[in-house]
This record gives structure tokens, C-alpha cells and sequence, in this order.
């Protein structure tokens, strides 16, 4: 394999924000592997005690990653008339998860993200009734084991 | 198979992206290959039930 890359020109790049394992890369690279699990709970009545949900609970987060071979037998032979690419102005508002934003040329990029959303959408009436239930199942099995 | 690719002059003025994310990338260069995996685990009640929120302010 043979692999000149061209000189990349940016005069001027915006970004908002950068988070959740994201990178902003300014320059040349050669390997990228980046990862990101994430599990995204909506619950109403907010609860930070209590560890709930777990990466070890969930399937999707122990699923190998997709069989995609990099091999191919395709002999691809690059011309560069131009030794350069030029981007004048670049805006972002936001890169997030696992995500790459890249100013130069980079051999090898290998990204994998995980993400599982739960929505608990019960009432602080309801999650109270089922606590006193749980409790009261707790409490019976005490008195009558 | 031969493939054989020429690159004459890349020149761009402006570039406006919304949001770059989960395993995306946004490159300005070469690169030799790349592989991007991304897996979601939706509930069906995660269908949008709130207005819609624009993520650029133009």
C-alpha cells in the first residue's frame, strides 16, 4: 500500500462543543480507534442513589463488533495534481459520541458506539405503590419464610 | 482490480454542519480506510413526543 496524503488548508474552524469522547484533531495521523457506551435514562422523578442500570445488565454492549473485512483485493493507485485540499471557513455546533472531526490526513479510522435509551416514564404515585409493594413482599417473606 | 484515481485541485469556501455523532466523522484529508460501527437500542416509547428543537441557530 502506498499512502501519500494531500496537505489540508483551514483557514478558519468553529465548534461549540466537543463532548462524550468526541475528538477534534488539528494535523496528520495514523490510526484512530475510538469507543463510546452510553445509556440514556429518562425518568421523571430523578434518582442518583441508586446504580440502577448497568453496561454488564444489557446485551447490546457485549455484541461483537460487525465482521467487516478491511482486505480487498482492489489495487487503488493515487494521483495528487494538487498537493493540497483548502476549506476556507469550517462552522460545527457540535460533535458528540465516539465522533471525529478531523483537519489532516489520517491512515486507519475504526469507531464503535453503543447506546441504549430507557424510558421510565412511571409517576412519583406509581413508583411509591410499587416501592410499598416490594416492601410489603419483602416483610412477608420475613414473617412466613 | 486497478483503480486508479487523479486529484486535481480541491478548493471549498464554506462548510456548515448541524451536528457531528456517534461514530461519525467529518474529515477534510485522506485516509486509507475507515470503519465506523454505531448500534442503537430504542424503546418504542422513545418515538419524539416533544416539538421539534432546531440544532443550529441559522
Amino acid at each position: 500500500m502506498n499512502f501519500y496524503p494531500r496537505t489540508s488548508i483551514v483557514d478558519y474552524l468553529s465548534i461549540y462543543s466537543a463532548s462524550q469522547a468526541a475528538i477534534l484533531h488539528i494535523g496528520d495521523s495514523q490510526q484512530i480507534r475510538s469507543r463510546n457506551n452510553v445509556i440514556a435514562i429518562q425518568q421523571v422523578p430523578a434518582d442518583f442513589e441508586e446504580d440502577l442500570y448497568g453496561f454488564n445488565d444489557f446485551e447490546i454492549f457485549h455484541r461483537p463488533e460487525p465482521n467487516t473485512p478491511i482486505v480487498s483485493d482492489t489495487n487503488m493507485q493515487n494521483m495528487h495534481v494538487f498537493p493540497t485540499i483548502k476549506v476556507h471557513r469550517v462552522y460545527i455546533t457540535g460533535a458528540a459520541g465516539a465522533s471525529i472531526v478531523h483537519i489532516g490526513s489520517t491512515e486507519t479510522i475504526q469507531t464503535d458506539t453503543r447506546i441504549k435509551h430507557i424510558r421510565d416514564f412511571r409517576t412519583y404515585a406509581e413508583i411509591a405503590a410499587q416501592n410499598e409493594e416490594k416492601k410489603k413482599e419483602k416483610e412477608n417473606k420475613i414473617c412466613h419464610p | 482490480m486497478n483503480f486508479h484515481v487523479t486529484n486535481y485541485q480541491l478548493e471549498v469556501c464554506d462548510v456548515h454542519v448541524g451536528a457531528v455523532a456517534s461514530s461519525s466523522i467529518f474529515l477534510i484529508g485522506d485516509a486509507y480506510w475507515i470503519q465506523l460501527h454505531s448500534m442503537f437500542d430504542t424503546p418504542p416509547e422513545s418515538l419524539i413526543i416533544t416539538p421539534y428543537i432546531p440544532l443550529s441557530l441559522r
